[in-house]
């Protein structure tokens, strides 16, 4: 790694401090697992001029249940949000999702703030060396178009119209499913709303803005919450597609749901037709079947990743079965 | 059932062959104290790195190194004007000059790239920081050429030409047996389809690595992770200096799979230090791994093969293009492999085989565990499943009408001399299988799959493979071997102290084995071609008996007592049938030494030697002997995702002996699981020449939780042309795999897939679902 | 610019100066001259750098040593008791689950890790532990056996 100075923030307020004093020359570290390699293998022409540590800060390691919500301190690693029986038990596609993510040392690492916040996945932008400067990079193409795109969105691009890269958490498409909230220092979001595409952008945080806290209502009465996630081996790898849903029934029948996939799209995918589908009907092998079809009827593949959306749609499919 | 008695492990004859015993660089290895390449250090040593190309195919306008050369703590920046003899050809640590074809190893790219990840420039700076920085000021002018990387379209006349010659094909060979056109009008079913196989990772955990110093004789010493430290002759004629003055120790290697093959950082290293009369350490990064090493060939077989009805093969017309890459290397001989395997372990009456091997602008293709072999036994295998399907035979049935058996040909004219038990392995496989399992849910298929495979062990007989060993008994009985091998982790060096325990009555823990060195060991030739144990156990073996012989008189004299009733074990000697009639070991070397008899022994062991072949008819001998085996594999498919799980795995071999069994199934566990890497989830995707895949999070091995339980079934015919009737099973062991996986997923879900690796893509537009 | 950190390796406690960019097997390797931990991918992928950090197991090629100020770190080097195998090296020497060794030091450390939280961890918990550290020698089962053997654990 070249070199970059390295700053321990004591408190929030700290840490927001050095990000404004360098002003986009730094980086935020916590488990330090995405943005390490993306510094070793430099896959970006800008290098951080320093390191902002947060692990320093007290406080914001915690899994607790307060005020009718679930609340989880940013610093959280995804390995204690996987064994954590209350998440396991109330909110399971988070436990699920978190157990899925990476390989057990990673998860030791990774805290669930540092996975939403992580950079997107496409192997032309992540070629080490900057060897693809693309159009998320401020190039002038994308490189997936023509080339190999068999990991790559199947909802189309965005980014002045052409990144094709996917989002890989399997974190977020749980948050969006429960209908989490994330707190930063400066402000609350809906999940939903976190994830936004731009040039070296996977979501909303300003420069000097920083992720605390991620809150999470107790689900309903009756509601019942999925994670299922396909990928080539049964560990390490990131996501060839998940998908996450919440549904909340009564009497058999399905009063509300969400349900998120991600890896098929530069941030997390809400499939609301999907929701609409099942919304009203008993959960069985036929509603859940519309789902599968609704959510990916707006699908656009490319030429190398049709298959995708066969695994999408039959992910949508199972997670919903699975809060049947 | 009853227990053939060769099919049992334990061999109550010998004390150690067959025993599984834990091998004795287990210990090291467990404390951590295994001093891999990069686990050497120097005082005041460099830090070397390397310069790669851009491009894949580039003329080089310019390199302007002043601005790296004017960095302080930068010692050297070199570039192929710098190289003595930049240009080599090599035979590849070949000892016996053959006709045919000859490389040409380019040390550093010159006027033209041919690949991306060619090595350009070499720095050597006092840390690896100023030496990354100094890469970093280097600066190349290219022109970017359109390069070529379908080596299909390489063939044609007028493709971009990748190298300096004026075709793109290497070589070229073909197989004629009887005739074709014939055979295939006598058939009654013929099945015709081209398989296509990927590029392949050797995904090694120790990535390349060395550190070279010179020492007061002047002598270049190399400490490298190599499986060759005979490449000290192509270091030497790179510098333009004699062969003794340099010298190549291989420590420990984590991992090779025929990588380590060709030079990796030996002669970057010895430039280096040669320049600056420094030690430099050179080590690759993983991505540097991936994109500038070789990789196993990716093929192109059209495979058309026909049988009567009753299931008897009547003919087979194979074409082989195999993807060469950037530079020759190993390709003709990999290729050559594959022309020979190419009909399979099955008695074909007519046979005609063309193949070609291609250079392109993808990274080159080398050696790689099975060396041309495991791609064409996908093909072959598949097309058995195939004709068996269109015949309604059971696959077991067809092979077993097909199999070749001992004292058979195959289709070059080559007889069998060794034990062919193919048979026995593939019926052993598919008993132990069992019965299908039922599916976990409606949407899941189970298929089963059968597959055998040939490989040889041992390297071409036209390349008159030689190896040594030198066994010494010690004033106190223990036992020194002294031995070129390279052991990257088969437990090479291992096997050679069973053997000499085995000859000499010595325990295992009372025998040190010296490996690895061209100034103090007798060179042993490659750790590769699945070919130590046969060639130097066969020498280690020679040697120990000779030790043995020569302490024989002394003992029979001291113990009264004729030579041939005297048994050597326990460190004593003793009169058989009268073990208290016994003296220690110790006290017959002494009085050995005393009289002046030799207590030591350096044996060469000479493989058959061959000519070369004729590579318009293929008809002759290429190889010393073969190992057959079978995979039997149960999967299940999930028709909804393509996601294939392999439920049960079978492997069944014939290793001959099992000199160690415990290493021997670790063989056979490991080969299976790089085959059904290669079968499920492995590939180095590349487009035009730039590696898709340059890490461990593209490039997919198979984890702890895909590998399936392996159940090893170890036949040991004892009728192998290794020590004690070993076969070779390093190489082997992985050859059936891929095959076995597609026939059983072909079985899951009633259509075949000619491509690996099966990915869920391919199976999900099997099952038409795209 | 160097900065001092207190880390506790193996029981023994050092001070060490350190540069921001240096990496925890960096300084294990190439500072304290610990080598048993191995490079083996350096991105996180391969495991064969675990090491244990305050009671967990983490691959050290993404840890920066200077977030390792204050933490207790056990390497391969560490497990030995006065010249004697750890039951669970023991198992591995006994069971042929060594190879070319590259990923034995880290594959280890991860079953000690298993085995503390859970002493009778059945074959699909111990596959899932090292799950994190990729062997391409042994196909896994002589590891797994090996782990299974260890004296102490219990059939499940």
């Amino acid at each position: 790694m070249k070199r970059f100075a390295h700053l321990n923030a004591r408190t929030l307020d700290e840490a927001v401090l050095y990000l404004r004093r360098y002003g986009g020359r730094a980086k935020i570290i916590a488990g330090g697992t995405d943005v390490l390699g993306r510094m070793k293998d430099e896959i970006v022409p800008t290098y951080p001029e320093a390191l902002i540590n947060i692990k320093t800060i007290p406080g914001l390691d915690f899994i607790e249940e307060r005020e009718g919500s679930l609340k989880i301190g940013a610093l959280t690693k995804l390995e204690d949000i996987a064994r954590h029986p209350v998440i396991k038990a109330k909110f399971s596609a988070l436990a699920e999702a978190a157990r899925r993510t990476a390989s057990p040392h990673i998860r030791e690492m990774g805290t669930i703030a540092g996975n939403i916040c992580q950079d997107i996945r496409c192997w032309y932008y992540r070629a080490p060396n900057n060897r693809f400067p693309c159009l998320r990079k401020g190039g002038g193409r994308c490189y997936a178009i023509e080339g190999d795109n068999r990991y790559h969105s199947i909802f189309g691009a965005s980014v002045d119209g052409g990144c094709l890269a996917v989002h890989p958490s399997d974190i977020a498409p749980a948050l969006i499913a429960l209908d989490a909230k994330i707190r930063t220092s400066e402000r609350k979001i809906k999940a939903e709303h976190f994830f936004e595409v731009g040039v070296c952008k996977t979501n909303v945080l300003e420069e000097d803005e920083i992720v605390t806290e991620i809150e999470i209502s107790q689900p309903p009465v009756g509601s019942k919450s999925a994670f299922i996630k396909f990928a080539a081996r049964e560990t390490i790898d990131f996501p060839v597609v998940n998908c996450a849903a919440t549904i909340v029934g009564s009497e058999g029948t399905v009063q509300a749901a969400r349900i998120c996939l991600n890896a098929v799209y530069l941030k997390p995918y809400r499939v609301t037709s999907a929701e609409q589908a099942i919304i009203g009907k008993t959960i069985s092998d036929n509603s859940v079947e519309d789902a599968g079809i609704e959510a990916v009827r707006q699908a656009k593949p490319l030429a190398r990743n049709t298959y995708m959306v066969q695994i999408a749609r039959t992910l949508v499919k199972r997670a919903v079965l699975a809060c049947g | 059932m009853k227990k053939d008695p060769k099919d049992q492990l334990s061999n109550y004859e010998y004390q150690f062959i067959g025993k599984p015993v834990p091998r004795h660089d287990a210990w090291d290895k467990v404390f951590g104290r295994t001093k891999y390449a990069d686990d050497f250090d120097m005082p005041g040593m460099l830090f070397g790195k390397v310069l790669r190309s851009s491009y894949p195919a580039a003329k080089i306008l310019s390199i302007d190194t002043s601005g790296a050369e004017k960095m302080p703590g930068v010692a050297a920046v070199l570039t192929a004007k710098d190289v003595p003899n930049n240009e080599t050809v090599t035979r590849f640590g070949q000892t016996h000059q053959v006709g045919g074809f000859e490389g040409l190893y380019r040390v550093l790219a010159d006027k033209k790239v041919r690949f991306m990840g060619e090595a350009v420039a070499l720095v050597a700076a006092e840390t690896e920081e100023i030496a990354e920085e100094a890469l970093a000021r280097i600066k190349v002018e290219y022109e970017q050429l359109p390069g070529v990387f379908d080596p299909l379209e390489a063939m044609n006349p007028d493709a971009y030409q990748v190298g300096e010659g004026d075709s793109n094909i290497i070589c070229n060979y073909q197989v004629r047996k009887g005739d074709v056109k014939e055979g295939f009008s006598r058939s009654h079913v013929v099945v015709e389809n081209t398989y296509r196989v990927p590029f392949v990772e050797h995904a090694f955990l120790e990535p390349e690595s060395g550190i070279a110093w010179i020492d007061d004789s002047e002598i270049i010493t190399i400490r490298v992770s190599t499986q060759v430290i005979e490449h000290f002759r192509d270091v030497a004629d790179v510098l333009g200096i004699p062969h003794n003055k340099v010298r190549v120790i291989a420590p420990m290697v984590g991992g090779g799979f025929g990588s380590k093959e060709d030079i990796t950082v030996e002669t970057f290293l010895a430039l280096l230090t040669w320049k600056t009369g420094k030690p430099v350490k050179m080590t690759w990064t993983r991505e540097g791994s991936i994109i500038s090493s070789s990789k196993r060939h990716p093929y192109v077989m059209k495979y058309k093969t026909g049988a009567t009805r009753d299931g008897k093969l009547m003919a087979m017309e194979a074409q082989l293009i195999s993807d060469a890459g950037a530079h020759v290397y190993l390709s003709p001989w990999v290729l050559l492999y594959s022309t020979v395997d190419a009909t399979g372990p099955y008695d074909i009456p007519n046979v005609k085989v063309d193949s070609y091997t291609v250079l392109t602008n993808n990274t080159f293709t080398s050696a790689n565990r099975g060396f041309g072999a495991p791609q064409v036994c996908f093909a072959y295998e598949s097309q058995m499943d195939e004709l068996a399907r269109r015949l309604s035979l059971s696959p077991l049935e067809i092979r077993k009408r097909n199999y070749l058996r001992k004292g058979d040909a195959l289709a070059t004219g080559r007889v069998l001399e060794y034990g062919v038990e193919t048979e026995k392995t593939a019926i052993k496989a598919l008993e132990a299988l069992g019965e299908p399992s039922m599916p976990s849910s409606p949407t899941e298929k189970i298929g089963q799959g059968l597959a055998s495979g040939m490989m040889s062990y041992g390297r071409m007989t036209f390349l008159h493979d030689t190896s040594r060993s030198y066994v010494g008994i010690e004033l106190d009985g223990s036992v020194t071997v002294r031995c070129g091998v390279q052991d990257i982790g088969g437990g090479q060096a291992s096997s050679l102290a069973s053997i000499a325990a085995e000859i000499l009555g010595v325990p295992m823990e009372e025998i040190k084995v010296f490996i690895g060195d061209t100034a103090l060991t007798p060179i042993a030739g490659t750790t590769t071609a699945t070919r130590m144990l046969y060639m130097s156990g066969n020498a280690t073996l020679k040697a120990a008996t000779e030790v043995k012989k020569s302490l024989l008189p002394k003992a029979a004299e001291m113990l009264e007592a004729s030579p041939e009733d005297l048994v050597f074990r326990d460190k004593k000697v003793f009169v058989r049938g009268a073990p208290a009639r016994a003296i220690p070991l110790a006290d017959v070397v002494k009085a050995c030494a005393a009289d002046g008899v030799q207590l030591y022994n350096v044996a060469q062991f000479n493989a058959p030697f061959r000519e070369l072949i004729d590579f318009k008819t293929g008809q002759g001998q290429v190889f010393p002997d073969f190992t057959f085996g079978s995979h039997a594999v149960e999967v299940a498919v999930d028709t909804e995702t393509g996601k294939v799980r392999v439920l049960k795995l079978v492997a069944c071999y014939d290793v001959g002996q099992a000199i160690n069994p415990l290493s021997a199934e670790g063989q056979i566990e490991g080969g299976a699981l790089y085959g059904l890497g290669y079968a499920l989830t492995e590939e180095v995707i590349l487009d035009k020449g730039i590696t898709l895949t340059p890490s461990f999070s593209e490039y997919l091995v198979p984890t702890s939780v895909d590998a399936p339980h392996v159940k090893t079934i170890m036949l040991e015919s004892r009728d192998g042309a290794g020590p004690f009737g070993a076969k070779g099973i390093g190489e082997p062991s992985c050859n059936s795999i891929a095959p076995a996986v597609a026939n059983a997923v072909a079985n899951a879900i009633g259509a075949r897939i000619l491509d690996l690796p099966l990915t869920p893509e391919k199976i999900l537009r099997s099952l038409q679902k795209l | 610019m160097r900065k001092l950190i207190n880390v506790t390796i193996n029981g023994v406690e050092y001070e060490l100066g350190v540069k921001p960019n240096l990496t925890l097997l960096d300084l294990l390797r190439y500072e304290v001259g610990l080598t048993g931990t191995k490079k083996g991918c350096e991105t996180g992928e391969c495991g064969a750098c675990t090491v244990i950090l305050d009671g967990k197991p983490v691959t050290s090629c993404l840890v920066l040593a200077v977030q390792a100020n204050g933490k207790k770190i056990l390497t391969i080097e560490g497990l030995e008791k006065d010249g004697n195998l750890h039951p669970i090296q023991q198992a591995f020497v006994d069971k042929g689950a060594i190879q070319c060794g590259f990923c034995t030091s880290g594959m280890i450390l991860s079953a000690k890790h298993l085995l503390e939280q859970n002493p009778s961890p059945s074959e699909a918990e111990i596959r899932k532990s090292i799950s994190g550290n990729l062997c391409r020698c042994t196909g896994y089962q002589k590891i797994v056996q090996a782990i299974i053997s260890v004296p102490g654990r219990t059939e499940k």
